[in-house]
């Protein structure tokens, strides 16, 4: 029958839609008579206006046809379907277990990943015109080689006040524009000192983040006014835990390190800066609102583009204003404005990583839909003979294809639902794997849509490898299928083929995963590895704020400390005890303007600041190289000294001798010279970036009522902590104690956090990719071996040698693995030139990685065929030919 | 004792009495659209179609190929004795129950 010829030109269905529908209905007068109503009405709608509309109405009686016909029509027979599926495939414990696993593992990947990337990149920022809030830096050409990359500004980018007064009032492209310095109070309630975390900020923050409160107000213009009462707004959370969400807040007093505050609002729920929890928002005191200093800047600016306006059309406006603002502020001259989409500040660390991992986890998903493929195609041709048996004993048609269906929908509901299950469990412990190394990660949940678009993604592949060649099995010439006994089937060699060729894509996509993983431990083992600079083990510290009555006169808070100190080293074990203002990875560095005299090198730039009592440089194992350390007689009364670091002296005074040299920092108002009486090594800030110029002044010289409290131990540090609390409270129960090991805080800084999250991930998806692919060389080989029983079986009885067989089997996985790695080392190679800005101090086409992976792989490709290698030799001739 | 009719396999039914000599599938559909205010699905109306003509209550014979069907036959409907005594049954049943009722649910709104 061939009714192509009797298409006629005019009206014509969709050619698919009819070749679908031609399979859907029954054999005879009824399904052509089925047909011929299809077409007339196509025909009719068409012919009356709209062919598209008559193309859906088409598709939409394919289904309803399709629907009807292969499906049942009653429960029932569903719940038969469905039973019969999941003992046909309870008979097949491998096959089901592969499938619904591979299914699994695959939707599992995809959604916790994809949940996370999109968590993190895609999802807008929880603020109303979040595409139009930038942050705005200055640019300083003095510290080129120091600039960190936007995510982690710190003291270098900060902004002074009076510039971000400029900005505000004089920009053209800024419809409103805030600044704000985080920060941290101490709160006693109910006797319990308790830091509290928030951000000094101005109105113009809640403007452009575009948030009202939730009861009382924001801040508002009138509170950025010189002589404005001190306000605070609280955030929801702290509202919640120190209030209980009384509303009688609302013009209360909060005293914040003992300034009262009244409380005029209180912010909605989730209203946070990026990234961290804001309990309280204070305004700005008086002393910031009329500080003139230009130099140092501590304030972090945001800003709302006004509608309309493009990013480059601002920062080309900013650029203008910053010459402008030059003209009248000399000290403001060669530094220019640097803008960043807030979102890019946000995430922009983690983002190229991000990407990466989309990536790997799309190929994980590849390699899954090509390993279901696999199995499929090789149970629809196992099954070709039963389905020709079937045929043959009269089942119809629809109903065999309806069976096919249900087996294949059980596969995919059970291996989807396991993936759900399994994404919804992992998710969490995966994210608190990363303490506050993953921006925004509060945020991430599940997503429902990611989830439906890898399980529609794994159903297709599904319905497509599973169902077609059952059609095309349901469609065997019975004869022809009972005579072929499965064996040598035409067709099963392309079929083979197919296989193979499914195989080696999987083998090379797992190569290119397992190399860029490998790439990654390999970043991350090497940074790991890096010397900060001191030693982390053995050592406690103590972040600590004393309050205002051990201000003034500031001698009260030294002595405070000289205190401390002393009951602090007679704890036992502990072995010295020392304070710092720069704790490293505190979070957070400052970086103030610098002079130095007599410079050879920059006269002016900028260096981290730290101050550190005598012993500091011992306890932590940083080496004195020239000069001398802090010691006990530099107090106030002597002269002030600095000791720098190796980068600060190679910057400043290039190859000449520092000691003895004079530098100052340019903000302070008294123009102090401190005397150089020491260089130290440098220490990483960052475990990827080398060491930047910094410099210590005594601590014991100035006085400062906060401090890092360091303690250094022979033994575990972590078991210090009570002791340390105690030894403090002993002294003041007002005194908020947080304590931490150095080398935890090594372990969370965001480099580490970073190479350890791309590795973990990368290598988890990687394992995975590779027993995908490991899986499928068993498959298609033990499908070979299993359907060429015979075939072995007469060469055993001719005589071939047992050992000639399992070459045979072997060579034949090697040849799969072989070309997998052939091919995934060369993708890697091409595409190494991606990953170059990702790893860290190794070659993307790293020799070593890549020879292990490869070895790896090959071994494993054996593993994979040895067992049905050794199935092929243990083929009894005699059962074999029996089975002719 | 007939089979028991489902609502929608006496409305088929009627339909296909109602159309008389004209009673294709495509026609089944308008006359339910039309007179009963039933949209039906395709494979729903086949479907009952089927099982009518199992359970002996219609039969059809063939029209040959006819233009603008893609050279496929059309199949015209008629109720068997069997359907239409299974259709009195039914009539004869529901009015049984429905007599005396007019006082409840109102005159018929023919």
């Amino acid at each position: 029958m061939n009714t192509d010829d009797e298409r006629d030109p005019g009206w014509n269905p969709p050619r698919i839609a009819e070749q679908l529908l031609r399979r859907l209905v029954p054999r005879g007068p009824i399904g052509r008579s089925i047909l011929g109503d299809a077409r007339e009405e196509y025909g009719s709608l068409a012919r009356t206006g709209s062919p598209m509309k008559a193309s859906l109405r088409y598709w939409g009686v394919v289904a309803s046809i399709g629907l009807h016909f292969l499906g049942r029509s009653t429960p029932r027979d569903v719940l038969a379907d469905i039973r019969l599926a999941v003992r046909s495939l309870v008979r097949r414990p491998l096959f089901a277990v592969a499938s619904v696993g591979t299914l699994a593992v695959g939707i599992a990947a995809t959604t916790i990943v994809f949940s996370i990337a999109y968590g993190i990149l895609f999802r807008p920022l929880p603020y109303p015109h979040a595409d139009r809030l930038v942050g705005v830096y200055r640019e300083d050409p003095d510290v080129t080689g120091l600039n960190p990359s936007a995510a982690e500004v710190g003291g270098l980018f900060a902004i002074p006040y009076p510039l971000f007064l400029d900005w505000r009032d004089r920009s053209p492209v800024f419809e409103a524009t805030g600044a704000f310095a985080t920060w941290g109070w101490t709160v006693t309630s109910d006797d319990r000192p308790q830091r509290v975390m928030g951000a000094i900020a101005s109105s113009g923050v809640f403007t452009a983040l575009g948030s009202p409160a939730a009861i009382g107000r924001t801040l508002v213009p009138e509170d950025d006014q010189v002589g404005a009462p001190a306000v605070a707004v609280l955030g929801h959370g702290y509202w919640e835990r120190a209030y209980g969400r009384s509303p009688d807040v609302l013009g209360s007093t909060v005293t914040l390190s003992g300034v009262p505050h009244t409380v005029v609002g209180v912010m909605p729920e989730g209203f946070n800066l990026p990234g961290r929890t804001t309990d309280v928002w204070a305004s700005f005191d008086d002393v910031a609102k009329e500080g003139q200093t230009r130099e140092a800047g501590w304030l972090q600016v945001i800003a709302l583009l006004k509608d309309g306006v493009s990013f480059e059309q601002a920062e080309a406006e900013m650029d203008q204003l910053a010459l402008r603002i030059a003209e009248d502020h000399p000290v403001e001259a060669g530094k220019s404005v640097a803008m960043f989409p807030f979102r890019d500040l946000v995430v922009s660390r983690a983002s190229a990583g991000i990407w990466v991992l989309v990536a790997a986890v799309g190929t994980v998903l590849l390699i899954a839909c090509a390993n279901i493929a696999g199995l499929l195609l090789v149970r629809a041709t196992d099954r070709r003979r039963e389905l020709a048996v079937r045929l043959a004993m009269g089942s119809g048609r629809a109903r065999l294809v309806s069976q096919l269906v249900a087996e294949t929908v059980v596969i995919a509901l059970v291996g989807g639902l396991l993936g759900y299950a399994a994404s919804v469990l992992a998710i969490g412990p995966f994210l608190d794997a990363f303490p506050g190394g993953l921006p925004r990660s509060s945020e991430v949940v599940v997503d429902h849509r990611v989830l439906l678009i890898s399980m529609a993604l794994a159903g297709v592949t599904c319905l497509l490898t599973g169902i077609l060649p059952s059609l095309q099995g349901a469609r065997t010439r019975v004869a022809e299928a009972l005579r072929g006994s499965g064996r040598t089937v035409a067709g099963s060699r392309g079929q083979t083929r197919i296989q193979g060729m499914l195989v080696v894509s999987e083998v090379t996509l797992a190569v290119f995963l397992l190399v860029v993983a490998g790439l990654f431990i390999r970043s991350f083992t090497g940074m790991s590895r890096v010397d900060p600079g001191f030693r982390a083990e053995g050592i406690m510290t103590s972040y600590m704020v004393l309050p205002s009555q051990y201000r003034d006169p500031p001698e009260l808070a030294d002595a405070f400390y000289r205190d401390l100190y002393g009951r602090l080293a007679a704890i036992p074990g502990v072995t010295s005890v020392v304070g710092v203002t720069q704790m490293p990875y505190s979070g957070g560095y400052s970086a103030p303007p610098v002079r130095a005299e007599g410079a050879t090198g920059y006269v002016d730039g900028t260096a981290h600041i730290s101050h550190a009592t005598p012993g500091y440089f011992e306890a932590l194992g940083i080496p004195v190289l020239r000069g001398r350390a802090f010691t006990l007689d530099d107090t106030p009364d002597t002269e002030p000294v600095v000791v720098v670091n190796e980068p600060f002296a190679e910057r400043y005074w290039p190859s000449q001798d520092p000691i003895g040299r004079r530098m100052k920092i340019n903000s302070t108002s008294d123009t102090t010279w401190f005397r150089v009486v020491g260089v130290v090594t440098g220490i990483r800030y960052d475990l990827d970036r080398p060491p930047v110029p910094e410099f210590y002044l005594g601590l014991d010289q100035l006085s400062y009522y906060w401090r890092t409290v360091v303690l250094a131990t022979d033994g575990d540090p972590a078991i210090l902590a009570p002791a340390v609390r105690q030894a403090v409270w002993a002294l003041d129960r007002n005194i908020p104690v947080s304590v931490r090991t150095l080398a935890s805080a090594l372990e969370s800084s965001p480099s580490l956090v970073g190479a350890r999250f791309g590795s973990i991930l990368l290598g988890g998806l990687a394992v995975v990719a590779a027993l995908l692919a490991l899986l499928g060389v068993y498959a298609i080989l033990a499908y070979t071996v299993a359907r060429r029983t015979q075939e072995i079986g007469v060469r055993i009885a001719l005589g071939a040698a047992t050992g000639r067989v399992l070459r045979h089997v072997l060579r034949r996985g090697l040849l799969l693995g072989g070309s997998g790695i052939v091919l995934g080392l060369a993708l890697a190679l091409a595409g190494g030139r991606f990953l170059e800005s990702l790893v860290f101090e190794i070659s993307p086409s790293d020799p070593a990685t890549l020879a292990a992976v490869a070895a790896l792989i090959l071994a494993a490709s054996l593993g994979a065929a040895w067992m049905p290698a050794r199935r092929a030799v243990r083929v009894d001739p005699v059962e074999a030919l029996r089975m002719e | 004792m007939g089979s028991y009719l489902g609502e929608f396999e006496q409305l088929v039914l009627l339909s296909i009495l109602q159309l008389g000599d004209e009673a294709s599938a495509l026609s089944v559909l308008q006359e339910l659209d039309h007179r009963a205010g039933r949209r039906v699905s395709r494979g729903a109306l086949y479907k009952t179609l089927e099982r009518l003509e199992a359970k002996g209550l219609i039969a059809w014979e063939l029209e040959d190929a006819t233009p603008g069907r893609g050279g496929h036959p059309r199949r015209f409907f008629a109720v068997t004795p069997e359907g239409v005594s299974a259709l009195q049954q039914t009539r004869d049943t529901l009015f049984r129950l429905w007599e005396g009722l007019d006082g409840v649910l109102g005159e018929p709104n023919r």
